[in-house]
């Protein structure tokens, strides 16, 4: 029992990440929204969670090499935490922020922990971070990055709570899945005992984020000019 | 963390992983999202594997403003080298249009044009052609159809071009 509450605590661990847009059907019904649609939103946040490709990076990168199902449990919910606490707060609150800059930040998160599985911390730089409170912390950029997504919809106050919490609860639903999945893979890969698989695959990890990273940093400084 | 303790690299072969990886990540950036995401090309190799197209806006999908009784509308439309593209709207016979649209630099080929409402001959009536940076002028319509402009970037960047027109008849964007 402690473990399956375990499980879905930690379930909700969602960061969403919209660096990829919202569709357009998907934006039409939030703009048209009015009252509580606890099932749809539901579904708008796990989706949005299985198909946010930095937040899959994030997340791989950050189960790399955790082996003991405490482990992952213990960093997937201090990352729930975080984007949790961002995303409630931050749309109740009203608290926005530049979507281009925090999206270049969440980049940033994919390469660091890339660095990090590579030893550049230790080797380079000669420390080694503590990863716990860094997850935490890039939690709670990627709940500020979805919450200023959400509130261009200027979600109508009526029903905002329960379609925020449905949201996500939603949302730790699909990161659950793509958890799921991303140790999966992970395992296969192992399995084929690939040699260099650490390497490459923490070296193609940290590519994907520079890339994000300089994408959303043009995207912003073209946003300004 | 887990990790293993030791680095699967030396600290040589990892200042070059990280270098080189940040090098690629540039040129990428640079080369492709560039080019495919913003309409941006720097490098020109953009314009050759065809990525421009992707970022061209459809006409009129962004900003629009409408006024009270007498409707003005403004828009916003880039094309990439080569590339052109009509933008018309539904007019009545006897409507008076005005209207101003300037590039943001270079000037650019238009024809701007009218074609009859129901009529599927292909035919149009030719306005105005010639190439221009700025534009000012008023419409008055003989027939009721779609009446607007095609444009095309013959240069080798990317042109847009802000239109703001002006009427009295309802302002819908005619489909092609």
């Amino acid at each position: 029992m402690a473990r399956l509450v375990l499980v879905l605590l930690l379930g909700s661990l969602s960061p969403l990440l919209w660096a990829h847009g919202v569709d357009d059907n998907t934006r039409t019904f939030l703009q048209q929204l009015d009252g509580s649609r606890i099932g749809a939103l539901f579904y708008i946040g796990a989706k949005h969670m299985v198909t946010g490709y930095d937040h899959l990076l994030f997340l791989a990168g950050v189960v790399f090499f955790l082996r003991r199902r405490s482990d992952i449990l213990v960093y997937v919910s201090l990352f729930t935490l975080g984007h949790s606490l961002t995303l409630l707060g931050g749309v109740l609150g009203g608290i926005r922020v530049n979507a281009w800059l925090i999206d270049a930040i969440i980049g940033l998160s994919v390469a660091w922990k890339a660095f990090d599985n590579l030893g550049g911390f230790r080797h380079l730089l000669g420390f080694q971070p503590d990863n716990r409170p860094i997850t935490l912390i890039f939690g709670l950029f990627h709940g500020l990055g979805l919450a200023t997504k959400l509130q261009e919809f200027e979600l109508p106050a009526n029903g905002l709570l329960s379609n925020l919490v449905a949201f996500n609860i939603g949302v730790e639903a699909g990161q659950c899945l793509a958890l799921l999945l991303i140790l999966l893979a992970l395992n296969w890969l192992r399995l084929l005992r690939l040699p260099g698989l650490v390497v490459t695959f923490n070296a193609l990890l940290m590519l994907a984020g520079f890339v994000l990273t300089g994408y959303q940093l043009c995207g912003f400084w073209l946003s300004q000019s | 963390m887990n990790h293993s303790a030791h680095s699967p690299l030396s600290a040589a072969a990892l200042w070059r992983t990280t270098l080189i990886t940040l090098l690629l990540a540039a040129l990428v950036v640079v080369c492709l999202v560039l080019p495919a995401e913003f309409g941006r090309d720097p490098s020109g190799i953009g314009a050759r594997l065809g990525l421009l197209d992707l970022s061209a806006e459809p006409a009129a999908s962004a900003q629009e403003n409408v006024a009270a009784n007498d409707q003005q509308r403004h828009f916003s439309i880039t094309l990439g080298p080569g590339m052109g593209q009509e933008f018309k709207v539904v007019m009545p016979a006897n409507a008076l249009m005005e209207f101003e649209w300037h590039t943001d630099g270079a000037p650019i080929y238009f024809d701007q044009h009218g074609d009859p409402l129901g009529d599927s001959s292909g035919y149009f009536m030719s306005y105005s052609e010639s190439s221009a940076s700025s534009v000012k002028g008023r419409l008055l319509t003989v027939f009721a159809g779609n009446h607007g402009w095609y444009w095309e970037n013959r240069s080798g960047n990317p042109v847009t071009i802000s239109l703001s027109i002006g009427g009295d008849f309802p302002l819908m964007e005619a489909k092609h």
